[in-house]
C-alpha cells in the first residue's frame, strides 16, 4: 500500500489584511508629498481688529483666486491688534513683495459704493495686492480700507495743495471734460503749512493729459451765479454733485506744457473762475513801500506795467512792519507800508515756467537800474480804488533792488493825483504857517507911513525948484559927455597924454640909466666917459 | 689954484665935445599894402586881451647877451610902446590872412575872441630872432582851443635893424599861423580890404 506522502508547502504569512493598511500609507504619503509640493509660504498679517477673520476659515484671495487661509488669529504683543497667521500655496510666494497690501473685504453699502454682497454669503475674506517692491516679505500690516489704486496700476499720481477748505474727499472722482479719469486716493491737513493736501492718481493713458500747464479745480456740488444774463449752474457729473469731485484741464489760451513726473504739486482751485482769473502758475513776490497814504488799494488790485496787467497786490504787509518799526524802536515815528505784490511772467508773453521767474527777476533789476519805479496810480476816482503802476522815470536816478523781508523790494514815486494833493496840502500847511494877521497889520501901518510920504513928496515934486531940476540935470549931463568925449580915446586930448606918457616913459629909462651911471661912475657928470655902444647881434648863420 | 679950475673947465668943455649917440627908431608894422576903403567889421570874431611878458615891454630891443642874460639896447628903440605894435601887427596880419577884420574898440560879447600872450621876443648874439607866444580862443569867457608858437628866424645882415626886421616876420608868421586855424576851425567871412 502505497502512503501518499502530503506535500508540505509554506504558505505566506502576511494576510492579505495587510493590504489596507499599506495603501493607507501609500495615499497618506501622497497626500503628504501633494501638500509639501502645493504648500506655500507662512505669513503674519496685522489687522486692527479681527473682524471678519476666522480661524481655518477665512480665505485669502487675489484677483478671486484662492491663495492661501488663516491658521491662526491671536493678539498682538501690544494687545492692541491682533496678528493673523495665513498659510498661502507655492504659487502665492512670488507676490510677497514689500508693497503688498492686504484687506478684509466684507459687504459695504455707502453713498458712494455698495460693494463685497457676495461675502454675505461666503463670509469675508482677505484680498491681496501684489506690490512691485523687494520680494521675500513674511509680514504685512493690513489696510483698514481697500486701497483705492492698485500697487500694480498704471497712471500718474499727483499732490494737489489747497488753502480753503473743499469738500473733495477720499475717493472722489478726477474728472476730465466730465469724464472720469482717476479718483481722489487721500485727504489730510498739514498743520504746518495749513495746506488741505489732496492725493490724485490719473490712470493710464489718461496721465497724458497732465502737464505742467494743468490746471485742477473743485467742481464739488453745485455753483450757481445769477447775473444779467440769467442764471448760471455749474454742476461736474452727477456723483460729483453729491461726492465731490475734481477737474482737471488747460486754461484758455495755454498750450499744453511740459509733461510732469510722480508726485508732482499743483494748486486746487476753488472754481474754474478762480483759474480764468489766475490762469497762471508760476510767479513771484516784490514788496513796493508807499511813504503816502494806501487807501484804496486792496488785495487783488491788478500791477501793471504801462497799462499791461503782470500780476496782482496779495496784501499789506503792517504787521511785519509793526513788528519791524519794534525791533528797531522806531516807536511814533512814520515809516513807509510795504506792500506785498505778485508778478507772473507769463502775462509779459513769456513761457510760463520756473525758469521765466529768474528772466523777469533780472529784467526788473535792469529797469530799475534805469529808472524803473513804482507808483500808486487811482484807477476810479469815484470809487477811490488804486492800483500799482510800474514805469520808467526820466527824473529817477540810477538804483538798485532793496529788500524787505524775504523779499526783494522795488523802488517807488509818488505821482499822480495824491502827490499833487500832498503838495497842495503842503502849500496850505506854508500859508497857514504865515503870520499874515501880523503881516496884515504891518502893512497898513507902512501904507499909512506911505501916504504921509507921498504927501511929502508930492509936494516937494510940484516945488517950482524941482520943476527946474530935470533941465539942469539934463544940462550937466550934455556938458559931461562934451567933456567925456574930449578926452575919449582918438581925441586931440588923449592923443596927447598918450604922447605925454611915451616921453615921460622913455625920460623914465634914460633916468633910469642915468641913475646907473652915476652909481657906477660917479664922476661921470664931470667926467663923463665915451657912451657904451650896444651890443651888435651878428647876421644868423 | 687958477690951474686947476683951468684944467677942470677944460675937462668939461672936452666932455661937452663928445658928440653923442642918436638912438634909432624901430616900427612894428605890416608890410602888405594897405588900400582905402570901407571895412566891415567881423561878426564872428575879435581880438581880445594881448599881453607881454615884462622883460619885453620896454623902449630898447632885446639882445640875449648869454644864456638867461637879456640886455636891452640903449640907442636902438621901438618907436612906440611894444605892446601897441604888437598889437597892431597881429591886428593887420590876420585880417589880411582871414578876410576878417578885427578892427579896434569892436567889442561885441557875443563874438569868439581871439586872446595872445608874448612870453618870449628877442635876439641872440649869434644872429637868431626868437618868438614864443601862446594864443587861444575863448567865447563867453570860456577858452574852447588853445595854441602855441615858437619859432627863430636868423638874421640878414648884422644889426638891430635886421633884428627888428625879423622880429617883425616872426610876428607875421605867429600871425599867419592863427589866421590858419581860424580858417580851418570856422567859416571865413567874405573877403575884405586889409585894414
Amino acid at each position: 500500500m502505497s502512503t501518499e506522502q502530503a506535500v508540505i508547502t509554506q504558505s505566506s504569512n502576511m494576510s492579505k489584511v495587510w493590504l489596507i493598511p499599506l495603501l493607507a500609507l501609500v495615499l497618506g504619503a501622497s497626500v503628504v508629498i501633494h501638500n509639501w509640493s502645493t504648500q506655500g509660504p507662512q505669513i503674519e498679517l496685522g489687522f486692527t481688529t479681527a473682524n471678519g477673520l476666522e480661524q481655518g476659515k477665512t480665505k485669502v484671495k487675489y484677483r478671486n483666486v484662492d491663495m492661501g487661509i488663516v491658521e491662526s488669529v491671536r493678539l498682538n504683543d501690544d494687545f492692541n491688534g491682533v496678528v493673523a497667521t495665513v498659510r498661502l500655496n507655492r504659487q502665492a510666494s512670488p507676490l510677497l513683495r514689500e508693497d503688498t497690501k492686504f484687506w478684509v473685504v466684507t459687504a459695504t453699502v455707502g453713498i458712494d459704493r455698495i460693494s463685497g454682497l457676495d461675502t454675505l454669503l461666503s463670509g469675508a475674506y482677505i484680498e491681496m495686492s501684489p506690490g512691485t517692491g523687494e520680494a521675500g516679505w513674511r509680514k504685512f500690516t493690513a489696510l483698514d480700507k481697500p486701497p483705492l489704486t492698485a500697487a500694480d496700476a498704471h497712471g500718474l499720481r499727483i499732490q494737489l495743495t489747497s488753502r480753503s477748505g473743499t469738500s473733495v474727499g477720499t475717493g472722489d472722482a478726477v474728472l476730465f471734460k466730465g469724464f472720469k479719469i482717476g479718483q481722489v486716493e487721500s485727504t489730510e491737513f498739514d498743520p504746518v503749512s495749513r495746506l488741505i493736501r489732496h492725493s490724485i492718481f490719473i490712470d493710464a493713458p489718461y496721465d497724458d493729459l497732465v502737464s505742467t500747464s494743468t490746471r485742477f479745480w473743485d467742481v464739488s456740488g453745485i455753483s450757481m451765479s445769477a447775473s444779467a444774463e440769467g442764471l448760471k449752474i455749474d454742476t461736474g457729473s452727477l456723483d460729483t454733485v453729491f461726492l465731490g469731485g475734481i477737474a482737471l484741464g488747460n486754461p484758455p489760451g495755454i498750450a499744453a506744457g511740459e509733461p510732469v513726473t510722480h508726485d508732482a504739486e499743483f494748486r486746487l482751485y476753488d472754481s474754474y473762475d478762480d483759474i480764468l482769473e489766475n490762469p497762471y502758475k508760476f510767479g513771484t513776490y516784490y514788496v513796493v513801500s508807499f511813504s503816502q497814504s494806501v487807501k484804496g488799494l486792496l488785495p487783488g488790485a491788478p500791477v501793471e506795467y504801462r497799462g499791461i496787467h503782470i500780476g496782482k497786490v496779495e496784501r499789506i504787509l503792517l504787521r511785519e512792519t509793526m513788528e519791524s518799526a519794534l525791533a528797531v524802536g522806531l516807536k511814533g515815528q512814520a515809516s513807509s507800508l510795504p506792500v506785498l505784490i505778485y508778478l507772473e511772467p507769463a502775462r509779459l508773453e513769456m513761457p510760463d515756467r520756473e525758469s521765466s521767474i529768474q528772466k523777469l527777476r533780472d529784467a526788473l533789476e535792469l529797469g530799475v537800474r534805469n529808472g524803473m519805479r513804482a507808483s500808486l496810480e487811482s484807477a476810479s476816482l469815484l470809487t477811490g480804488a488804486k492800483f500799482i503802476n510800474l514805469d520808467y522815470f526820466e527824473a529817477a536816478q540810477s538804483a538798485s533792488m532793496g529788500s524787505f523781508m524775504d523779499y526783494q523790494e522795488i523802488p517807488t514815486v509818488e505821482t499822480g493825483f495824491d502827490q499833487l494833493q500832498q503838495q497842495v496840502a503842503s502849500i496850505l500847511d506854508t500859508l497857514s504857517d504865515l503870520p499874515l494877521l501880523e503881516t496884515v497889520e504891518t502893512a497898513n501901518a507902512a501904507i499909512a507911513s506911505l501916504d504921509s510920504t507921498l504927501e511929502s513928496l508930492n509936494g516937494l515934486i510940484n516945488s517950482s525948484s524941482t520943476q527946474q531940476l530935470p533941465a539942469e540935470i539934463e544940462g550937466t549931463l550934455r556938458e559931461l559927455r562934451a567933456t567925456l568925449e574930449g578926452v575919449a580915446p582918438g581925441s586931440p586930448v588923449y592923443q596927447t597924454i598918450d604922447s605925454s606918457l611915451l616921453r615921460l616913459n622913455r625920460a623914465l629909462q634914460n633916468l633910469e640909466v642915468f641913475t646907473h651911471t652915476l652909481a657906477e661912475q660917479p664922476n661921470a657928470v664931470l667926467l663923463p666917459s665915451a657912451p657904451a655902444a650896444d651890443p651888435i647881434p651878428e647876421a644868423g648863420k | 689954484m687958477k690951474r686947476s679950475i683951468a684944467l677942470v673947465l677944460a675937462l668939461t668943455l672936452g666932455a661937452c665935445a663928445t658928440p653923442p649917440l642918436e638912438p634909432n627908431y624901430y616900427l612894428l608894422r605890416s608890410d602888405a599894402t594897405i588900400t582905402s576903403g570901407a571895412l566891415e567889421p567881423s561878426r564872428e570874431f575879435a581880438l581880445g586881451q594881448i599881453s607881454i611878458a615884462p622883460y619885453i615891454d620896454q623902449p630898447g630891443l632885446l639882445l640875449e647877451t648869454a644864456p638867461g642874460e637879456v640886455r636891452a639896447a640903449r640907442y636902438h628903440l621901438w618907436a612906440e610902446p611894444v605892446r601897441d605894435g604888437i598889437e597892431t601887427l597881429l591886428r593887420q596880419e590876420i585880417s589880411r590872412r582871414t578876410g576878417e577884420n578885427l578892427l579896434p574898440g569892436n567889442r561885441d560879447p557875443g563874438r569868439t575872441t581871439i586872446n595872445v600872450r608874448i612870453d618870449q621876443m628877442h635876439g641872440t648874439l649869434d644872429g637868431q630872432a626868437l618868438l614864443v607866444a601862446y594864443w587861444w580862443l575863448s567865447s563867453s569867457g570860456v577858452m574852447t582851443s588853445a595854441h602855441r608858437f615858437a619859432e627863430s628866424l636868423p638874421l640878414d645882415t648884422p644889426g638891430y635893424a635886421a633884428l627888428a626886421s625879423a622880429e617883425k616876420a616872426l610876428l607875421a608868421r605867429f600871425a599867419a599861423s592863427i589866421g590858419d586855424a581860424m580858417a580851418t576851425g570856422a567859416e571865413p567871412a567874405a573877403a575884405t580890404d586889409n585894414p
